[in-house]
């Protein structure tokens, strides 16, 4: 840990024993941080004091969690249940469940609700305010990634498919699409300014696309290969885990196993920076919503044949990042 | 599982349920007939195959194909008609490409059955059981011969398949008692069949009178004798989609040559290289997608329809009110309903590339993509962190996936295909291919019958436990794809800006230069490699080779001989022609078939003899006796159009009624016969001879 802890970056302390799933900023502010992770918890950290606030556990690992609010997060993960947790009054209430791993949760403020897929083949949409489950829309397979793009929420499932629905009438599925990349999809994050999605697969790609239809649009999808390490004439090629979006400039980061963070410009088509190299895997990586700071979860995801010995001890840092690392040129 | 056998259930549905070697445990045929009407019970099928698939890519042991093997044996159990949505072969072919080269599985018993199972499958059996041998896979093992044997064996082709048993029991491949046993017992039956096939001739020729047709009426499909269906068993179908098992029906003859010089170069190191394709290669067809169609006759016949090809020198009156309507109606509904369509699309799992050695995927690829399915990597972590909770805590549902599997070797043993009953009529004894003791032990007929079942050999082992509860370390399998990269040639509408968004980020580099070099450097090593197995181990098969030809060509001698025979024109043609399962009604009103056929061969050949249709006889001759080689005009449409005598036949008929209507009396039909010799693979040759 040399480069760990500077100015511009540095390490929470006491972090999660086991990997970690994923990493969010609050809505608000860039002072929480929500960490989910495989060893049952779900912690809530003070990024200016480097403190733990809040801890609260799950029967099973962690998968994913998500502000509703300042005070309210929403998690779910391997036992299945959805749970809500409140900052305030430190109360938790089980909100329903799934019959398979909840993968994935998201809060959409278009229509106060939130969001969970599963691999059970679905997605659920429960309203916090009563904690009752609005709608149960069945997916064609297992979901995988899930994002919200205003109104649109975009669904990566099994099978390469992404399937774009509209929040305001889920009656049927509004786009159904094929992941323009070879492999399995990864991740899926959609554009702050709501005109496509930036998708990640299992093998070293990445794919810009548009929800517009229209053949112009569509004209304009590209997709370019990343995280890749060349060594000895042999090109190692990684699962690129994580995007998050940067919301005020429409700029993305991008993470993957071979540890490396990177930030594209996608409509410039460059790419802007590239962090140094961190010890082991990156699993989930997330922009505060100012843009000032980037929370990056290093933990190890067991991709390899054979696992690391000794694991790669699980950290997460916090990069404070310049505008001449985040800003088109 | 308690629950007795529905026997109406049973009834109803018997006809759906694929037969097995080794039959059906009663309780998993209940639950699968279950899972056919009931959605629950689906459900929980689903579930249960999703253990299995699981188990095989948590497997920790030094015996990763035992989970695939119970996989197998589970999904030929649960799914009744093992079509592709079991995706048993996909499960196969895996399996195959992961472990061909892993020296423990090479003489694997269960390895080589799963090889059997899907060398079975596919649509050339044979060259397949050959490339195995060659490659030296499952040399030891007497499910291999036994398999190629019975191939071979359901093809007629006898010789051959009695070498095959003589080769295994030479190769000492275990067990060797039952692959003895199998070969004495496949003796006995072809002795039956061919004492069987005399009485059948001598009782024909008493009381079938020569056969007489009728005018206007529908033939039969010629009965060719000395072919059994190519597929034994009634109501067995292979594990294939429809549309290649119409390929595996061409294929009934055996086409399989192997001259010396063909099993060392070409051909076969070819096919070396390729060995079990995957299927998504051999149908790409199938996936292609579907683009502008860039034939211009085609594109011309569409386009004609919107716009004329050419303006005309005088004017059309066009109604402008009517064509407004058309345009305007159309477009409009078709994307109104666009979008509510509530088609699923069907994507591939992942779109695998070619392996490149300069590059290496850092996942473990393997686990991800196994038999047609995929699993997230934090699946397989949650399918491991489950169990480990569940040893932990001792619970019991938890751990009820790791032990899904069914005990096969206690009630249903893997026995070999009975040998079938002497039913078949055979016509075409083979003399020379069989040796003479086989006619010796033919006496005691009645009691090969009898004994049928209780010789029919057992191969079956007891199952392992499947899961070691103890190492929890995941050092699975072999590394076997992650080793090999991947071509990435894939750059989605990047068009234009390409090169320079190249320059701009640099880690978009270009490398396909060198990887094509390596590729090409691969396979010439792999040939290097071929060729010297090939050279030692094939040659103990050559002795069969001429004989391949002669239930090849019989048919066609068949048909030629009738036609010398037959002085009625109709009948000539309808002799061939009903092989090629066409309706002769209508060829029954146009009368003048040899006529015909040589007009049409005019036609097509009309560069060389003039339009004029009435051919002399010399001329015609002249005309049509061209090497497929010579003939410069429309060579390809030739060829198709006589080769796939089934499918242009109808094509090539109304040619025919026009012809020969127009000029009903020019010349006399039975002067001209047409001989014609089909040779599959290389086109055709023809020649028109006359009296």
């Amino acid at each position: 840990m040399t480069v760990s802890d500077t100015r511009t970056e540095f390490k929470l302390k006491s972090p999660p024993e086991d990997g970690i799933s994923s990493v969010k900023f609050g809505p608000n502010s860039s002072q929480f941080l929500l960490v989910s992770s495989w060893d049952n918890s779900v912690t809530l950290y003070d990024i200016h004091a480097n403190t733990v606030r809040m801890k609260y556990s799950h029967e099973r690992p962690e998968l994913p969690a998500c502000f509703q609010d300042a005070v309210h997060s929403f998690s779910g993960g391997l036992d299945k249940t959805l749970k809500m947790f409140d900052f305030n009054s430190n109360t938790e209430t089980i909100v329903g469940s799934h019959d398979q791993a909840i993968r994935c949760i998201e809060y959409s403020p278009e229509v106060n609700s939130i969001l969970t897929g599963s691999w059970d083949s679905t997605v659920k949409m429960w309203d916090p305010r009563t904690n009752r489950l609005v709608g149960n829309y069945s997916q064609p397979d297992k979901v995988y990634t899930m994002s919200l793009c205003g109104e649109k929420l975009v669904v990566g499932t099994a099978f390469r498919k992404v399937f774009v629905w509209d929040l305001r009438n889920m009656g049927y599925i509004q786009q159904r699409r094929e992941s323009s990349l070879k492999y399995q999809t990864r991740c899926i994050r959609c554009f702050p300014n709501k005109q496509g999605y930036v998708l990640s697969s299992i093998e070293g790609r990445v794919a810009v696309e548009y929800l517009d239809t229209g053949a112009e649009m569509q004209k304009k999808k590209y997709a370019f290969k990343c995280h890749r390490i060349k060594e000895d004439g042999i090109e190692k090629i990684y699962p690129v885990n994580a995007i998050s979006f940067h919301q005020g400039y429409n700029t993305f980061a991008t993470a993957g196993s071979d540890g490396y963070v990177n930030i594209w410009d996608s409509f410039n088509k460059k790419r802007l920076c590239q962090f140094h190299r961190y010890n082991t895997s990156i699993s989930s990586i997330c922009f505060s919503q100012d843009g000032t700071a980037l929370a990056i979860a290093c933990s190890y995801m067991y991709e390899e044949e054979t696992p690391r010995d000794p694991l790669p001890e699980n950290n997460v840092f916090i990069r404070y990042v310049t505008d001449q690392e985040t800003k088109p040129k | 599982m308690s629950l007795p056998l529905d026997a109406e259930l049973l009834d109803l549905t018997k006809e759906n349920i694929q037969p097995l070697r080794h039959g059906r445990r009663a309780d998993q045929l209940f639950t699968a007939l279950n899972a056919e009407l009931d959605t629950n019970a689906q459900k929980k099928l689903d579930e249960q195959r999703e253990q299995f698939e699981l188990a095989i890519r948590m497997y920790e042991g030094d015996d990763p194909l035992e989970p695939r093997y119970q996989f197998a044996h589970w999904i030929e159990q649960s799914y009744l008609k093992l079509g592709p949505q079991s995706k048993l072969l996909a499960l196969l072919e895996d399996t195959i490409n992961l472990y061909k080269d892993d020296q423990r599985y090479r003489q694997d018993q269960r390895f080589i059955e799963m090889l059997v199972k899907f060398i079975n499958a596919q649509a050339n059996p044979i060259e397949l059981y050959q490339l195995s041998y060659n490659q030296g896979l499952g040399t030891m093992c007497a499910v291999l011969y036994h398999s190629w044997a019975d191939e071979l064996d359901e093809n007629n082709d006898w010789r051959r398949a009695n070498q095959i048993y003589e080769l295994g029991i030479m190769n000492r491949a275990e067990p060797l008692d039952k692959l003895k046993q199998a070969h004495e017992q496949f003796q006995l039956s072809v002795g039956r069949r061919m004492m069987n096939d005399e009485e059948g001739e001598e009782e024909e020729g008493k009381v079938v009178a020569p056969p007489s047709r009728q005018a206007f009426s529908k033939l039969k499909k010629a009965q060719v004798k000395g072919t059994r269906q190519p597929h034994g068993n009634p109501g067995t179908l292979k594990l294939q989609q429809p549309l290649v098992s119409t390929n595996s029906r061409s294929m009934a003859i055996p086409i399989y040559q192997e001259n010396t010089e063909d099993n060392f170069t070409g051909g076969s190191s070819r096919a070396q290289i390729d060995l079990f394709p995957k299927t998504s290669v051999i149908n790409k067809e199938n996936s292609l997608k579907a683009g502008p169609w860039k034939n211009p006759h085609g594109s011309k016949s569409r386009s004609s329809a919107v716009v004329p090809p050419s303006t005309p020198s005088f004017h059309v009156h066009q109604d402008a009110q009517e064509e407004k309507k058309v345009n305007y109606q159309t477009p409009i509904v078709a994307r109104a309903l666009k979008s509510i369509r509530a088609v699923d699309i069907a994507c591939p799992v992942a779109i695998f590339e070619a392996p490149d050695p300069t590059k290496k995927v850092m996942y473990a690829k393997h686990k991800i993509y196994v038999g047609g399915r995929e699993f997230q990597l934090e699946e397989i972590r949650a399918a491991i962190y489950n169990k480990r909770h569940a040893i932990e805590t001792g619970q019991k549902d938890m751990c009820e996936f790791q032990t899904p599997m069914i005990h096969f070797g206690k009630k249903t043993s893997a026995s070999c295909r009975s040998v079938p009953a002497a039913t078949a009529s055979t016509s075409q004894p083979e003399p020379k291919a069989l040796p003479v003791r086989l006619f010796a032990d033919d006496s005691d007929n009645s009691d090969v019958e009898d004994d049928k079942d209780s010789q029919s050999i057992k191969f079956y082992r007891n199952d392992k436990n499947l899961i070691n509860d103890d190492a929890m370390n995941c050092e699975v399998g072999v590394d076997k794809l992650s080793s090999s990269g991947h071509v990435d040639d894939l750059e989605i509408a990047e068009s234009e800006k390409s090169p320079e968004y190249n320059t701009k980020v640099p880690e978009h580099c270009d490398t396909t230069e060198n990887n094509q070099q390596n590729i090409v450097d691969g396979s010439d090593s792999t040939v290097e490699k071929f060729e010297k197995l090939s050279s030692t181990e094939s040659q103990k098969l050559q002795p069969s080779n001429d004989n391949q030809n002669v239930p090849q060509f019989s048919d066609s001698d068949k048909i030629n001989h009738q036609r010398r025979l037959d002085f009625n024109p109709v009948h000539s043609f309808a002799s061939s022609s009903s092989i090629g399962g066409l309706d002769l009604e209508k060829l029954n009103i146009t009368v003048k078939p040899d006529r015909a056929e040589s007009s049409n061969f005019d036609k097509k050949n009309s560069q060389s003899c003039s339009r004029n249709t009435d051919l002399k006889p010399a001329e015609s001759s002249a005309a049509t006796s061209f090497k497929s080689s010579a003939c410069g005009v429309d060579l390809d449409k030739l060829k198709t159009s006589v080769k796939s005598e089934r499918d242009g036949k109808e094509k090539d008929t109304t040619l025919v009624k026009k012809k020969s209507s127009s000029q009903p009396s020019e010349q006399r039909p039975d002067r001209m016969k047409i001989k014609k010799k089909t040779k599959p693979p290389s086109g055709l040759a023809f020649s028109i001879f006359t009296e």
